[in-house]
């Protein structure tokens, strides 16, 4: 599958999704014109991404284990829905018996995003969600 | 002095009597949130605040400005109803955001009711509204940008609508936030 590069704009995060070194990022800052527009595309690529990962576990005996990273300073709420979409659709790969793990970063400073990470978590009580201060 | 001039001398003494740090009106776009947002990063910077309450300040001014975004009322063509407003000022103990856009009748009722809602709402009432709402689809204006509002700033949004012509009002929402 093709990753997905995107660099950071002043509305959008930095998206880096490449399964060869084992990148699964989205950082900075999420306040997109078009919420949809912006974060489908990412939603999809997951649901997608799982065919690879049954390719791996049928030919191999195990899929590689991913660990999803999300570093942001801000998202406004037409983002946090979508956000909460790609918890779902990584639980759905939980639920499909891969391992995975989501690592939530947050500025020590700002609980706030601590608790976000938090409340994203609580749909999906099953997806471990690791909480690392910066 | 030309009148013209005298007259925005007043108004700058006005505005800056009242505390004013930024003041907008005019048409809105993406260019104008980011540049505005910009401003208020700048206010933040300068500002004496924590940097848990800078992040609560600028995410306020954030979703109020997809607030308007989202309600606001161009008319096709037409330029009577095309400028916004969006203020940021400041007195001994608050920053106060202020927005004013024009709205159709229909939107207004819709928001009204929201704002009410959530107004009439504790902290721990509008975390669970939060929660409810999160998950509600489609993934698009449930009202989550409001309830974002009033947890981070802390307290009641009060707004005021008036009446332009038949079916568009002008609606002024205002917020605040602790020094």
């Amino acid at each position: 599958m093709d990753p997905i590069h995107l660099e950071a704009t002043a509305t959008t995060p930095k998206v880096n999704i490449d399964p060869s070194v084992d990148k699964f990022e989205i950082s900075g800052e999420s306040r997109p014109e078009n919420a949809a527009k912006f974060y489908l595309p990412i939603i999809a690529w997951l649901d997608n991404y799982k065919s690879v990962l049954y390719f791996q576990k049928n030919s191999f005996g195990k899929a590689k284990a991913m660990k999803v990273n999300f570093k942001l300073d801000y998202f406004n709420s037409t983002s946090a829905k979508f956000i909460l979409d790609i918890f779902y659709q990584l639980d759905k790969i939980r639920v499909d018996g891969f391992e995975i793990e989501v690592v939530w970063h947050y500025d020590g400073r700002d609980t706030d995003m601590k608790d976000s990470g938090e409340e994203f978590s609580s749909y999906v009580p099953e997806l471990t969600v690791k909480y690392v201060e910066y | 002095m030309n009148p013209g001039n005298s007259v925005i001398h007043e108004i700058y003494k006005y505005m800056n009597d009242k505390g004013v740090l930024i003041s907008y009106l005019g048409d809105f776009n993406q260019e104008v949130v980011n540049s505005l947002l910009d401003s208020v990063k700048k206010i933040i910077e300068d500002s004496s605040l924590d940097f848990q309450s800078g992040k609560r300040f600028y995410a306020v001014a954030a979703e109020c400005l997809d607030n308007v975004n989202r309600y606001n009322y161009k008319q096709e063509g037409g330029s009577a109803f095309s400028k916004t407003f969006f203020n940021v000022s400041n007195d001994q103990n608050y920053y106060i955001i202020q927005t004013g856009n024009y709205i159709l009748e229909e939107q207004k009722i819709l928001l009204t009711e929201k704002l009410d809602k959530v107004n009439s709402l504790d902290t721990e009432g509008l975390k669970k509204f939060y929660h409810e709402k999160l998950s509600e689809s489609p993934a698009r204006g449930g009202g989550l940008g409001i309830i974002d509002i009033s947890l981070r700033s802390g307290g009641k949004i009060s707004y005021d609508s008036k009446p332009v012509r038949e079916g568009v009002y002008f609606i002024v929402l205002l917020t605040s936030i602790k020094k």
